[in-house]
């Protein structure tokens, strides 16, 4: 049998969860104005159960999530889903430096076999009843300059003579008619610095430690 | 938590579980405030707090395909934090020399100014609530600091609302009677 301190503890705590019917309720409140240790004792409890429910809540710490999500251990879904992903998804690209010119290199690669294909047909065509000719297409990607313009042996490294044209997609681009040769070129952009064709066919020193782009023009 | 709340949480987790895991980030950032509040609490170390934290949202990752859509993420994802806590409190107690379990045990020779400044950073409370057995630890930081009602915390805990109250009777009557030896008046 629980003595009446006993009882009173537990009335206490039914109380403290909310357990206890308006009767026990009003019994308790005459029991703690009458008894001054258990009003102690139910201060206290309260006094404790205030202090943690007003305790301090901590943010948590910087860089919580990334650092989780950098320990997540890889995990594979299905293969129907994969390629359902592949095919479907949406995906954001990472880029940095390296791979936006690698990717330039490749672009303006195709771009250049294609246009210098099509031109050669059609200078192939010509040569026969005029001057053996064939048109050389120059591009470099550089969205943010104002002026591009190429200059080489075949212009006699003249900075003004043959500029390039910019297209929408922040290629600069030019066709210049060459005699089969072999032929140093830069490219200047904005009129001060020299640019070394990152897509040319072969490069050749300058003599003062720079390499020029080399084109080889072959009938 | 409403039904829609669930209902969104669950399309993370089947997104997570598709290969999506960027997904997840969404869960963390929503629920790391809680399990760090928690972990701390139960371990009284603010950098063990967020080794426990982090490593129950690594777990719950991993684990996700045990997650059942019936259940609330919040209350598996808590039940990962506080058996995480316990196992932690359990090792570390196996290790702890006998010399050094009075820096662990509330001392009565604190200056009037460490109990000062105790107070008012509020590690009076931790300090009491550090020395309280873990299954009475658990249930008093569920309930009463992170304010959840009992049949919550019956899922987290896995135990029954009757015998969660009988724990926290007996840890609130321990709380109380520690909190009168620290000489602390909260």
């Amino acid at each position: 049998m629980k003595n009446t301190k006993e009882l009173n503890r537990d009335l206490i705590h039914k109380i403290l969860d909310g357990d206890a019917a308006p009767d026990e309720q009003l019994k308790m409140i005459a029991q703690v104005q009458a008894d001054a240790d258990l009003k102690k004792e139910f201060d206290d409890i309260a006094g404790a159960l205030h202090s943690l429910e007003t305790s301090e809540r901590m943010p948590a710490p910087p860089f919580f999530t990334a650092e989780v999500m950098r320990r997540l251990p890889p995990k594979k879904a299905p293969i129907g889903r994969r390629v359902w992903n592949f095919l479907f998804k949406g995906r954001a690209l990472k880029w940095n430096m390296a791979t936006a010119f690698a990717a330039t290199v490749i672009l303006a690669l195709i771009f250049t076999q294609v246009v210098r294909t099509r031109n050669a047909h059609v200078e192939i065509a010509a040569v026969s009843q005029q001057e053996q000719v064939v048109t050389v297409t120059m591009n470099l990607h550089a969205p943010e300059a104002h002026h591009v313009s190429v200059a080489g042996t075949f212009n006699k490294w003249k900075a003004d003579a043959n500029v390039l044209t910019k297209q929408e997609n922040g290629i600069w681009t030019i066709s210049i008619p060459l005699k089969p040769g072999e032929y140093n070129y830069m490219f200047v952009v904005d009129g001060k610095a020299w640019i070394t064709d990152p897509n040319a066919e072969t490069y050749s020193d300058d003599g003062f430690g720079n390499k020029n782009a080399v084109v080889r023009v072959k009938i | 938590m409403n039904i829609s709340i669930e209902t969104e949480e669950h399309k993370i987790i089947q997104l997570c579980l598709e290969g999506d895991s960027e997904q997840y980030a969404l869960l963390v950032d929503k629920y790391k405030a809680m399990a760090y509040n928690i972990a701390y609490r139960m371990v009284g170390d603010a950098d063990i707090a967020k080794d426990m934290a982090q490593e129950s949202f690594i777990s719950a990752y991993a684990s996700l395909e045990r997650f059942e859509y019936g259940s609330k993420f919040s209350s598996w994802l808590y039940r990962i934090v506080v058996n995480k806590c316990k196992d932690h409190l359990r090792a570390e107690r196996d290790t702890v020399q006998v010399d050094e379990i009075r820096d662990i045990v509330p001392s009565k020779e604190r200056t009037p100014e460490q109990a000062v400044s105790s107070r008012q950073t509020g590690d009076v409370i931790q300090q009491a609530l550090n020395s309280l057995p873990d299954d009475y630890r658990d249930v008093i930081v569920l309930k009463h600091i992170e304010e959840l009602d009992y049949r919550e915390i019956s899922d987290i805990l896995g135990v029954s609302v009757n015998a969660l109250k009988v724990r926290a009777h007996r840890g609130r009557e321990m709380l109380r009677e520690l909190l009168e030896k620290m000489g602390a008046r909260v």
